[in-house]
């Protein structure tokens, strides 16, 4: 039983009376206090209204359109969807989301579990590990890009530097102009500055987890991985769930790592959809096209919160 | 909007004091609505001192070029410094190169009049060229740096000796100074040439068109007799025209007829010999066009993006140009085509 619940969470009182801390429906103090807390929220319903709902719903009215960007837009139904199931480029573009969400959905997240449960084992120095970890995440994005663009630079990089020693295998390698490399590099640095968040994420969840169970499993003969498995992971499960659902849209919507470094080169191979509708918006200036991909977009990660909810309706523990 | 400038134009005389090309560049329908205020090139720019230390001498066609670019692959040395890494759209102009100096300006006056079409052999020959110099090496060392070098990057490697020839437009003179001699702590020195003809008939000395900035008076303007008289004044004075572009080199190329012996004597004698250059070969109409002058935007921007998948063998450079040739129709069609200069010999 949860005796931590405050009271003005709790259920009615078995009497049929309000519980203490209660107001009567409809009261007049009640009305007020609503009031009063309308009054405080509609400042941030209004501005949400003007940024968000406002730019969605006229984004929706002009990936219906021919909108170049500027000026008039003439109506064109579903042209722009159409065209984006017969674009070769969209497709390379989601291919390569896709892959970036596999990516992030395993090296990250194995990454920060792993780190997350080492620093719940230790408790001197944590704190070192912990702003160690998490630095990278509040360094600008252009200057985490630059680092490494200058790391991985095949003459002056780190390949160059280890050839100096004698380890030539990374030797005039061009991370970021290769094909084949370019959109595991930018990923691998993209990662580099996500996974320290997702240590601190789940490090938090972890010692939150009741310590009683550890040494519950431990009488059972559990060793370290069985803990891990059976007490750890259950425990932070509404942690793990929030961190996977955030992945999945965030990859979706990835742009800026990618933008910086390689601007979806060479040839492609780095493009996800939120680069390309960038250059068909500000380049080719096909506004309505552009829009059509950002619904697209929304439409996918929308699909994948409902997946999540039903999921959960269905009983699953996420 | 923009204000029309006939009046001013015949007022103060500027079609004698530009050349010739530059109000008819700024014709949009019957009006003069544009004045070029800084034009540009493509140039061979190389490492003078590597070059004369190996006893190499700037190509002249496109035999010569070949020979030394395999010469100095044989020595670890890149031919020409390159890379996009930085701005995957500069990447176009290799093809302005390559379609000026290979397919000729006749050509493609041809092709953007829509006289031809860019699927013609002369253009994909142009385009398999590039291709082949890129995948040899020639520009950056491979094609994977071409694609990841970044401008002080492949600049650096130029200056440093690492690389010995560097296609690029006139406006470096602004800034390559950085990398040669006691600032950059290397101890070499640059030039320039013009770039080479690739193809027989192609003129030797020949320079394709570029417009870096204009002016303009928005029709609006509270006073546009103070406006003109303002474009006047930069244009008027040959002395001090020339004193500015010393002062701030290529931020200020205006399209005036020039000698050599114009420019003051701090001018640096390479710049000035290639501002003279410029402006007498573009008054005879030896002038060919830059892609972002004289292309309009969709194909501009199909030229910059998929020659990425011809160099990475992803597309054939036929079908490169079967792809612009369509988007230019379309260009066409839609009457997005800039204004167009005749070459010398159309």
């Amino acid at each position: 039983m949860d005796t931590a619940q405050p009271p003005s969470l709790r259920g009615p009182a078995e009497d049929g009376r309000p519980a203490k801390g209660k107001l009567r429906p409809g009261s007049s103090l009640e009305r007020k206090k609503r009031l009063i807390a309308w009054a405080f929220m509609l400042p941030l319903v209004a501005v949400n209204v003007l940024v968000i709902l406002g730019p969605a719903l006229a984004t929706v009215y002009y990936s219906f359109t021919d909108w170049s960007g500027l000026g008039a837009a003439e109506w064109v139904g579903f042209e722009n969807y159409r065209d984006i199931l017969s674009d070769g480029d969209f497709y390379g573009a989601l291919w390569h989301n896709v892959l970036w969400t596999v990516f992030f959905l395993t090296v990250p997240i194995a990454m920060g579990l792993l780190g997350a449960f080492l620093l719940s084992r230790i408790t001197r120095f944590q704190m070192f590990f912990r702003v160690a970890y998490f630095v990278p995440y509040v360094v600008a994005s252009v200057v985490n890009a630059a680092l490494w663009q200058n790391i991985l630079d095949p003459d002056r990089g780190v390949g160059s530097a280890l050839a100096g020693i004698g380890i030539p295998w990374l030797d005039g390698v061009s991370f970021f102009g290769d094909q084949n490399l370019a959109l595991p590099t930018v990923a691998f640095v993209d990662n580099w500055h996500w996974w320290g968040f997702v240590v601190l994420l789940f490090l938090t969840a972890m010692q939150s987890v009741d310590k009683e169970l550890y040494e519950a499993a431990k009488m059972d003969g559990a060793g370290r991985w069985q803990q891990f498995l059976n007490v750890t992971l259950p425990g932070i499960r509404p942690t793990l769930v929030f961190v996977v659902l955030m992945t999945i849209i965030s990859s979706l919507l990835v742009f800026d790592y990618i933008y910086i470094i390689t601007q979806g080169g060479p040839a492609g191979a780095t493009e996800v959809v939120a680069t390309l509708m960038y250059k068909e918006a500000f380049v080719r200036f096909e506004a309505g096209y552009a829009a059509a991909l950002g619904i697209g977009m929304s439409f996918m990660g929308g699909l994948i919160v409902l997946l999540f909810l039903y999921l959960r309706r269905k009983g699953w523990e996420i | 909007m923009f204000a029309a400038l006939d009046e001013y134009a015949e007022r103060y005389g500027w079609r004698d004091k530009m050349l010739g090309w530059a109000l008819d560049l700024g014709r949009f329908g019957e009006n003069l609505y544009v004045v070029p205020n800084q034009f540009q090139t493509m140039l061979l720019f190389y490492n003078r001192t590597l070059m004369e230390e190996k006893g190499w001498e700037p190509p002249t066609d496109r035999e010569e070029l070949e020979g030394l670019a395999e010469e100095a692959m044989g020595q670890g040395i890149v031919p020409f410094a390159a890379g996009i890494g930085d701005e995957p759209p500069a990447v176009e102009w290799f093809p302005t190169v390559f379609w000026n100096h290979y397919s000729g300006p006749e050509a493609l006056y041809a092709v953007l009049t829509g006289e031809a079409s860019f699927t013609d052999p002369i253009f994909v020959e142009a385009i398999d060229l590039f291709a082949r110099y890129v995948g040899n090496g020639w520009f950056g060392g491979s094609t994977e740096r071409f694609f990841s070098n970044g401008f002080d990057a492949f600049h650096a490697e130029f200056g440093d000796g690492g690389a010995a020839m560097n296609m690029e437009g006139s406006w470096l003179m602004s800034n390559i100074d950085q990398f040669f001699g006691d600032a950059a702590g290397n101890g070499n020195d640059w030039d320039w040439a013009p770039l080479p003809p690739l193809r027989e008939g192609v003129p030797p000395e020949l320079y394709e068109l570029g417009i870096g900035s204009t002016l303009s008076i928005n029709s609006a303007s509270e006073d546009p007799e103070a406006a003109a008289k303002f474009i006047d004044y930069l244009f008027s004075d040959t002395a001090r025209a020339t004193r500015w572009m010393a002062d701030v080199p290529s931020a200020f190329n205006v399209p005036i007829p020039l000698q050599e012996s114009d420019f003051p004597p701090s001018m640096d004698d390479r710049v000035a010999r290639h501002l003279a250059a410029l402006s007498q070969a573009t008054e005879g109409g030896n002038f060919g066009y830059t892609a972002w002058t004289f292309w309009p935007a969709k194909s501009e921007l199909y030229l910059y993006e998929e020659i990425q998948k011809v160099l990475t063998a992803d597309m054939t450079p036929a079908e490169y140009c079967a792809g612009l040739d369509e988007v230019f129709r379309e260009d066409m069609e839609e009457g997005e085509v800039p204004p167009i200069l005749e070459p010398r010999n159309a």
